[in-house]
């Protein structure tokens, strides 16, 4: 299988833009509503779990430089488990793509075209994903360098914008002794910047393999930043009331914006540069899910595979009936209790401890 | 099947005569010279032989001489020409025929002489029409390879500008070279220019659009993986990146490759204007490409799905003008935007100098009578002229052609979709065109991939002494263009 080749910089840029694309917009809520004030103690706190995980990822990952979790996990499991650990990254990507281009469709449905259903716009992206996954990581990446600039500054403008509005009070007081909300805001936190599990599939492509960990830690640290100081301007900017009961409270911020009596309503333009970076979210995934299902079911070249995606994708997208279920049941139990937690921690650490085992043997 | 040339003349001509199938144009002269014993014939085209030169400077020697020679080497040092070949089989001697050369047979020779007399019909160097400058030089190449090769050698004085010249084409074998200055030019890249260049297998060769769509990187793709120009001083600039040209006989145009897509955005002006205006000229470039682009599909999708986002006295407008109007905003913008190229497309094929003014009055009768009559917004008539003129501030032709294409599908998509529609499809062109590579180059760089080195002359155009070394994504073999330290200003007092 060739691999391409992309540097680290556009590593660490692609980890900034997958976990911050969905996150973005669906996790400041979650967050506020449970902790409160604590939001930031929460995302920090999150920031640093999820740092150590990722240590652990890449304590594994350097073990067996230049290979990526399916061609180890066959040295260290032999063939068939392997193989079949293989085909467990593969299709959580699979889900994780699926997931987002839900997120994606039903969140510009709700906001933006609520006459239009949802199947074109699911239609339409699917082959995008698809499209972008056909041609590598490698065009990914670059894409990701002309878009990611571009997504952060829509991102950071209505923020800069509605700080004006803020109340300093809002967000005090800073600390609270609310260990329970702490905990329940810290979960939503945790998984969706331990997303970043898919830099064990990833690994091989970087050009410069020495660089892995600081280019993961970096771009690790910077999402964490941009989403504390996402959901903390929420807070600023909303109060804890308003910033809980509004389904995507960014989008609330830019609806309130008005420049000089004649620019308001921002979120046609935010939503365009939110789904800028979600577009790259869902490429990587649908990628890091043909590569692993490729090498599981024994394939050349990864592209054959991307065909019943073609298929999957839709379906899986379209099957919640609603954005509740797609949130409460998809998002938060499948994802953040199941698939997040085994593909991050479990799995990584009973692969490193067998590994570990088998060397002192050996 | 390479026989050798008979020893007897009238055999030989007769070959000629029948490989060329008697054709009208084939000129034979017999006469006998060396005191009138040995029978010798000149074998030529009609069209391409200047008559009175070959009289008084082939003919008339000739005659005069009394001696046989010995061999043909010796007979061609009495001709005053250079360059003179010998020719051994009948293959050579009707391809050096049909090539328009003058070919000397001598009865019991077994060679001729291949004799360098060829006169073409040329125009002469005019101001290139294409790619106009306001201040930059103004010769353009011609039809005639050799010509441009002249006016590549007169900006180039360097023995290291090579020129590699082979024939294409199995029934027009045209010449075709390759240029390149050693030294800068990649190697690897040049092999490849060679190795595709090999691979071709055409019968014609009209055009250097034949060339370029058989070496094409994607050749699927709208977009240009190569560049044209028809002026010198850009392909010696070209040149001097370490890029390679290629160069066909009876084409005005020059091949550049390989092609970055940021490349089509310069002029050779922007290197005659301060380097602040460059900047905003190349700014004004680069923005006029994406509304070519965007802005109708933009204007579709905010009146149809997203009329909130307009400040409310433009809403109110719109809405207006789009009570009086029949059909929905889509059509209308394909329709005129149809309507716009038809008047294009009608301007360029229109003879002479009805074509410009005919453009302009058809677009403006039909653009204020379709108002008028209340087919048209006349906010739609206004983005379309708009785009019609931001699409040609673009330098290059070839470039500005596939952006004005790949608006129709945007638009489409805004229609159906809003501006969730033209992100996508605007993100299917990002991602194809990120994918492309032109020669191993990738054609978005140095943006995507990022080479921070140059990206001096890229949208911001450094002032000249700041660029000192050559792009390096072409991967030149020498990168340096200019000496460090060369600040201008006033003598520092010691």
């Amino acid at each position: 299988m060739i691999i391409e080749k992309i540097s680290s910089r556009q590593f660490t840029w692609l980890i900034v833009s997958v976990l911050v694309s969905t996150s973005s917009i669906l996790i400041p809520g979650i967050i506020i509503y449970n902790a409160k004030q604590n939001a930031w103690l929460v995302l920090l706190s999150a920031t640093a779990v999820v740092t150590a995980g990722i240590m652990l990822n890449l304590t594994l990952a350097k073990r067996f430089p230049g290979q990526a979790i399916f061609q180890y996990a066959q040295i260290i499991l032999g063939p068939w488990l392997g193989k079949l650990v293989g085909l467990f990254y593969g299709l959580t990507c699979l889900y994780m793509a699926a997931l987002s281009l839900g997120v994606i469709t039903q969140l510009t449905q709700i906001t933006i075209l609520p006459e239009t259903p949802l199947w074109p716009l699911v239609l339409g992206l699917t082959l995008l994903a698809v499209y972008s996954a056909w041609l590598g990581i490698e065009p990914i990446a670059r894409a990701n360098d002309l878009v990611f600039p571009v997504a952060i500054l829509i991102l950071v403008i209505p923020l800069l914008l509605s700080i004006p509005v803020g109340k300093i009070y809002r967000a005090l007081p800073v600390y609270q002794l609310d260990f329970s909300g702490i905990l329940k805001g810290a979960f939503p936190g945790t998984a969706c910047l331990a997303e970043v599990f898919f830099i064990l599939i990833l690994a091989p492509s970087i050009n410069k393999p020495e660089e892995l960990q600081s280019a993961s830690l970096k771009g690790l640290l910077l999402a964490g930043v941009i989403m504390t100081v996402v959901t903390q301007t929420i807070l600023f900017v909303l109060g804890i009331y308003r910033a809980s009961v509004y389904l995507f409270p960014l989008l609330r911020i830019t609806a309130e914006l008005e420049i000089m009596d004649v620019f308001e309503n921002f979120e046609v333009i935010v939503i365009s540069g939110w789904l800028l970076i979600n577009i790259i979210k869902l490429g990587v995934f649908t990628y890091c899910y043909a590569i692993c299902t490729a090498q599981a079911i024994g394939r050349k070249t990864y592209r054959t595979v991307l065909l019943p995606a073609l298929i999957a994708l839709p379906l899986l997208a379209l099957a919640p009936k609603n954005f509740a279920e797609t949130t409460q049941v998809w998002l938060e139990l499948v994802t953040f209790k199941i698939l997040i937690p085994t593909a991050f921690l479990i799995l990584p650490g009973f692969l490193l401890i067998i590994a570990k085992v088998k060397n002192s043997h050996a | 099947m390479n026989s050798s040339l008979p020893l007897d003349v009238d055999q030989a001509i007769t070959e000629v005569q029948s490989a060329m199938g008697n054709s009208s144009d084939l000129q034979v002269h017999r006469f006998q010279a060396f005191t009138g014993d040995t029978g010798c014939a000149l074998v030529y085209l009609k069209s391409f032989v200047d008559l009175e030169q070959l009289n008084k400077s082939v003919l008339s020697p000739l005659l005069q001489l009394a001696v046989p020679p010995k061999d043909m080497q010796n007979l061609a040092e009495v001709l005053p020409y250079a360059g003179t070949q010998e020719i051994t089989s009948l293959q050579e001697l009707s391809q050096a025929v049909a090539s328009g050369e003058v070919v000397l047979l001598v009865s019991g020779f077994k060679s001729g002489l291949k004799i360098p007399l060829k006169k073409y019909e040329q125009r002469s160097i005019t101001e290139p029409q294409n790619e106009k400058l306001v201040s930059g030089p103004r010769d353009c190449f011609v039809e005639s390879i050799w010509s441009n090769i002249g006016l590549l050698r007169q900006r180039i004085k360097n023995p290291k500008l090579r020129i590699e010249m082979n024939t294409l084409g199995t029934k027009t074998s045209v010449e075709l070279g390759i240029v390149y200055v050693e030294g800068i030019a990649n190697r690897q890249i040049v092999e490849e220019v060679r190795r595709r260049l090999k691979r071709i297998e055409i019968d014609r060769l009209l055009s250097l659009g034949v060339i370029n769509e058989f070496i094409s990187d994607s050749p699927w793709s709208p977009f240009p993986t190569y560049q044209h120009t028809e002026r010198p001083d850009s392909l010696t600039s070209a040149l001097l990146d370490g890029r390679v040209g290629i160069l066909l006989d009876g084409s005005s145009m020059v091949t550049i490759i390989p092609v970055v897509f940021w490349d089509f955005l310069k002029s050779p002006d922007d290197y005659i204007e301060s380097p602040y205006f460059s900047t905003f000229v190349r700014l004004l470039r680069l923005s006029s490409h994406l509304m070519t682009l965007l802005l109708p599909g933009a204007y579709v999708a905010l009146t149809t799905f997203h009329l909130e986002m307009l400040p409310q006295s433009l809403a109110v407008i719109i809405s207006g003008s789009r009570t009086r109007t029949p059909f929905p905003t889509a059509i209308e913008m394909i329709i005129m935007e149809l309507v716009v190229e038809i008047l294009r497309e009608a301007g360029l094929r229109m003879p002479g100098v009805f074509g410009q003014t005919m453009s302009i009055v058809g677009a403006l009768v039909i653009g204020e009578a379709g108002v008028t009559a209340g087919l048209v917004e006349p906010i739609i008539v206004v983005i379309v002229a708009f785009t019609t003129l931001s699409s040609f501030i673009v330098p290059n032709y070839s470039a500005a052609l596939s952006i004005r294409l790949l608006r129709f599908p945007i638009i489409l998509l805004s229609a159906a979709l809003g501006f969730f529609g033209m992100i996508l499809g605007a993100m299917f062109f990002l991602m194809h065109l990120v994918s492309l590579r032109s020669f191993g180059v990738p054609y978005f760089a140095p943006i995507a991939p990022l080479f921070l080195k140059d990206l001096g002359d890229m949208f911001i155009r450094l002032p000249l002494w700041l660029q000192t070394h050559r792009p390096t994504y072409y991967r030149p073999e020498d990168e340096t263009k200019a000496g460090r330290n060369q600040k201008p200003g006033p003598e520092k007092e010691p």
